[in-house]
């Protein structure tokens, strides 16, 4: 089975099953190739796409450090702009994707947009890179305007596969996600990580981001909204760790899938998705 | 880093500790001490987001094919593991993380640790005393519910425990015997040191080790650094410590260390 993800962009970026590792969830991918098979063939880890965590033009060390923080539904992140640098990808890691059996989506963060739109640039024609991911919430760009604006900044920098991934907290979801595609964007994902606290062992009270179940209604209601508003493939994203919770994803208008902390429980959770999912249907 | 799924083989309870015995082969041939495994703390059909938690190895037996878990029911995960009883099938991913090494020469090999990972330096003695190192473990808790019996060692290994807190660890290592030099302390005796800490113990332990040596060395003394690991395998970057060479992942780049490396 192949999905072409980006119908409407002159790249191709198809993929053979409905189910990615959202953004950041398997890192770089550097540390899970091997025992996950990622440039084994045939492929059996069950994923159609990698997304990377969040890149910057030049290294970033976040402030506090990375962290995850386990509530009793979902995951806070903290520090999820950490990371090693674009050059870094272009001249490390960029070679290796290119040899593995998935598409590798770089998700990008900067400071304004066009230190974006120049890591945009910079990702052009490099092999292994299939495409690019911008997160609004990391790059504080929720409302329409900075958005648009952003989205158009990009897509003038790059003709690269441009994934837009939507907050869940945005005032205006369903107006994100037009405006968003009228400048560009290729396919939309949704939702990222909501904005959240919880304490810490010692009681310290943190902010980060919540993901898991806890924001799987959230998610899915969303993305039945916004599958109504936009004609690109939609990414659905959030607390997704089962067959039905995919299968629910479809119904509500996702043309994929996005796993993000059920992979760092279990690396196998796509593979046995799609056993449960009977892929062949699809 | 393979996925296992281990029958628990036998369980005792020790104090506030649950020892347990896996049926683990492939884990028991690869496993060497100051490495983990990632288990899977609730049952295979639950929801819970709730991550793997690194366990670190107490003992293999690559010929019975067996591993042993010392563990501490100090988080929801954690106590759950620590109800599984005899006959259950468990979730493992590994052995993970870099090892201690032994240096060949060393005859006289000084532990000491507190906190969740003083399970690997049970392992480290074992495979210590097989070598025919003889050796002293120190070890230090909150409460002697915590602290390993010393039935879990092997008989060329003397074992020092104190449970006035972690920090305690400090006062058994520096202190000469009465009557001695101040070059008479473990530290001076060693010619290896291996220590189980947690990330706020560090400094006062290298300072420990300067004031006992005249020398320190790369090499004679390592730590294998507890503390959580959520995803246990370096792509979460959520166990950064800072080392000589900069920011540093505990699980992959780690868990042990030379501490010279980690000493400020």
């Amino acid at each position: 089975m192949n999905i072409d993800l980006v119908p409407n962009n002159p790249y191709k970026l198809t993929i053979t099953t409905p189910i990615i590792a959202a953004a950041g969830s398997l890192g770089y991918g550097m540390e899970v190739a091997r025992h996950m098979g990622l440039a084994a063939q045939p492929a059996t880890h069950g994923l159609g796409a990698l997304i990377t965590r969040s890149t910057s033009l030049r290294q970033h060390r976040a402030r506090p450090l990375p962290g995850i923080v386990e509530t009793p539904a979902g995951l806070l992140y903290r520090g999820i702009d950490h990371n090693p640098g674009l050059k870094v990808i272009r001249e490390r890691f960029a070679p290796i994707w290119a040899t593995w059996n998935l598409p590798v989506i770089v998700s990008l963060w900067g400071q304004d947009y066009t230190e974006i739109a120049e890591a945009a640039a910079q990702l052009e024609g490099v092999e292994g890179v299939s495409g690019i991911e911008i997160p609004l919430s990391n790059n504080n760009a929720i409302t329409t305007d900075t958005a648009s604006r952003l989205v158009l900044a990009v897509r003038m920098a790059t003709a690269l596969p441009l994934l837009v991934k939507l907050p869940g907290q945005a005032s205006d979801v369903p107006g994100l996600a037009r405006a968003v595609v009228e400048q560009g964007a290729d396919a939309i994902a949704l939702i990222d990580g909501i904005p959240a606290v919880a304490p810490l062992p010692d009681g310290t009270l943190v902010e980060g981001r919540l993901c898991g179940p806890a924001v799987a209604p959230v998610a899915l209601g969303l993305v039945a909204t916004v599958s109504d508003e936009v004609n690109v493939p939609i990414i659905g994203v959030g607390g997704v760790r089962t067959a039905a919770d995919v299968r629910a994803m479809f119904a509500a208008g996702a043309n994929v899938v996005g796993i993000a902390s059920g992979l760092l429980a279990d690396l196998r959770i796509a593979a046995h998705i799609l056993e449960d999912l009977q892929v062949h249907v699809w | 880093m393979p996925h296992q799924h281990p029958v628990i083989i036998e369980r005792h309870e020790i104090g506030a500790l649950r020892s347990l015995r896996l049926l683990a082969p492939e884990i028991a041939i690869a496993a060497q001490p100051g490495q983990y495994v990632l288990a899977a703390c609730k049952p295979p059909t639950s929801y819970d987001p709730m991550l793997r938690r690194a366990i670190f190895v107490a003992g293999a037996n690559p010929h019975a094919g067996t591993i042993d878990l010392l563990v501490q029911p100090d988080d929801r995960g954690n106590a759950w593991l620590c109800e599984q009883l005899v006959g259950v099938r468990l979730d493992l991913l590994g052995p993970q993380g870099r090892p201690f090494k032994l240096d060949p020469r060393t005859r006289n090999l000084l532990l000491a640790g507190t906190g969740t990972a003083l399970p690997a330096l049970l392992f480290l003695a074992q495979r210590a005393a097989a070598k025919g190192i003889a050796g002293v473990l120190f070890a230090a808790a909150a409460d002697s519910a915590y602290l390993p019996p010393a039935f879990l060692l092997p008989p060329e290994f003397e074992y020092q425990s104190s449970a006035d807190g972690p920090a305690s660890l400090m006062d058994m290592l520096a202190v000469p015997s009465i009557g001695h030099s101040l070059f008479n302390t473990p530290i001076a005796w060693a010619d290896q040191i291996c220590f189980a800490l947690s990330e706020d113990l560090l400094a006062s332990t290298a300072a420990a080790v300067r004031n006992g040596r005249m020398r320190w060395e790369r090499g004679f003394a390592f730590v294998v650094v507890d503390g959580r690991m959520p995803c246990g395998i370096g792509i979460c970057q959520s166990c950064l410590i800072t080392t000589h060479k900069g920011l540093r992942t505990r699980c992959k780049d780690g868990p042990v260390f030379d501490l010279r490396e980690l000493a400020s």
